[in-house]
């Protein structure tokens, strides 16, 4: 259990400090916009209680709106896409439940399940980010196109990045 | 009231979003936050101080065109001194520093560039000069191409800006043949593009035309270039035409850009604020 927050603790550092050093160069064509940070919430254990979960979210989401000057619009944006993935994961729970220290990642889940799972997760973050930054709707064709290619995005560099970071899960196996 | 606890133990999960959402909604829609304190925006100083270091590592791929750039910007600054100097008839020596001082109205500062977003409909520049530098909140601030934005926010090692790039931002313009004021504003999308409004029908523009600030509200000095005018739309149902312009300064590649001080702005605000 302790190792298990020490890895988390680690893991917090090495996402929200990459999204400082590379978040505004992560931009394709006006529209799609890359979030790694998102990467660390979306692979928190299963097993980690609702509660501490949304307080992880608030404080990694506001940690990245200090460095975008949007305060409140990441936290806001991250403590909901936790909280819809509470509900979220028991609506995909697969036949005969979750293993125990599951991890909800591409490897162990396989790579269909994750799709269904984040996917719809970033569409929930990006909907309330742009759509909340755009302040009404006025923008609102823009900013639909904005949360589908950033999610498309952002789920790109996230699939890149579990694959680099956690590759092993031997401990968490067994 | 034990029910109560109960009650809200039961959903706390339910309670914990309600709260947390709660407080980020209270800071999104209360800007004096962001506004009033340099701890939390992009100039707060770890989150700067991170920033600059990624700066720095790109900077170093800039180089060549920075360089040029400054170098066409000195160009251009020697041929304004000598133009001026035949129009004033007399040639102001380096010498005569107290003189300078005593007829100079605004004072520029070189700052460089930390951290800068041109794709968001909200973006901001953070800049390596604070409060410890004489940075102020509300001073302009220009690139060597044009104007940039204003200061919005200082600690005491940086500055965040509010770039022309910002939907909210409005700034006071003029086109450069008939001296018609018009308002810049950006549309939300393409860091090149932005829009002129208040142009009414009877003005003749011409594609083209530059369009420099018009100085009036004392942040930037009279003439400084914005952008030129890229297409008119005189065809509209409203009153006014629709006109584009394209940018004078290429937001996506700036390093380097100058705060403007107006050491005259404060005794010009002290006599207009009867007025208004």
């Amino acid at each position: 259990m302790r190792i298990s927050n020490i890895r988390l603790f680690i893991y917090f550092m090495l996402y929200v400090t990459l999204e400082i050093l590379t978040g505004t160069s992560l931009v394709a064509y006006h529209y799609a916009f890359g979030f790694i940070y998102l990467g660390f919430l979306i692979l928190l254990p299963l097993e980690i209680s609702v509660v501490w979960g949304l307080l992880i979210s608030f404080v990694t989401g506001l940690l990245v709106d200090v460095y975008y000057s949007s305060l409140g619009m990441h936290a806001g944006a991250s403590v909901l896409m936790f909280y819809f993935r509470t509900q979220w994961l028991s609506v995909i729970t697969p036949r005969g439940g979750y293993d125990q220290n599951a991890l909800p990642n591409a490897k162990m889940m396989g790579s269909k399940w994750f799709f269904y799972y984040a996917f719809p997760l970033l569409l929930v973050h990006h909907s309330y980010l742009f759509f909340v930054e755009a302040g009404s709707l006025a923008l609102f064709s823009q900013s639909l196109l904005k949360v589908v290619f950033s999610a498309i995005f952002t789920y790109i560099l996230i699939l890149i990045f579990q694959y680099l970071f956690h590759s092993s899960y031997r401990e968490s196996r067994l | 009231m034990l029910k109560i606890f109960k009650f809200v133990y039961k959903y706390r999960a339910f309670f914990t979003f309600l709260v947390l959402q709660i407080v980020a909604l209270v800071f999104i829609f209360n800007n004096s936050i962001i506004h009033s304190s340099g701890f939390f925006n992009s100039s707060n100083r770890t989150i700067a101080s991170i920033s600059s270091f990624s700066s720095a590592m790109k900077d170093y791929f800039l180089l060549g065109s920075v360089n040029d750039q400054l170098a066409a910007e000195n160009a251009f600054l020697r041929e304004k001194i000598t133009n001026q100097n035949f129009q004033s008839g007399s040639v102001i020596r380096l010498d005569e520093k107290e003189n300078i001082r005593f007829n100079q109205r605004m004072s520029y500062r070189t700052a460089k560039v930390v951290n800068n977003s041109v794709n968001r409909f909200t973006n901001f520049i953070t800049i390596g000069l604070g409060s410890k530098d004489g940075i102020a909140v509300g001073m302009g601030v220009i690139g060597p191409d044009g104007v940039v934005g204003k200061v919005k926010a200082a600690s005491s090692n940086f500055a965040t800006v509010t770039s022309l790039l910002h939907t909210d931002m409005y700034l006071s313009a003029i086109l450069e043949n008939s001296e018609t004021l018009c308002s810049i504003n950006w549309p939300g999308i393409d860091s090149k593009y932005g829009q002129a409004l208040h142009l009414p029908k009877h003005v003749k523009i011409e594609i083209g035309e530059q369009v420099l600030t018009s100085g009036f509200s004392g942040v930037y000095p009279r003439g400084i270039p914005v952008g030129v005018v890229e297409d008119v739309d005189a065809a509209s149902e409203s009153n006014f035409q629709e006109v584009k312009i394209r940018y004078s300064t290429e937001f996506r590649s700036l390093s380097y850009v100058y705060v403007i001080e107006n050491f005259l702005l404060e005794e010009r605000n002290s006599l207009e604020a009867p007025i208004n």
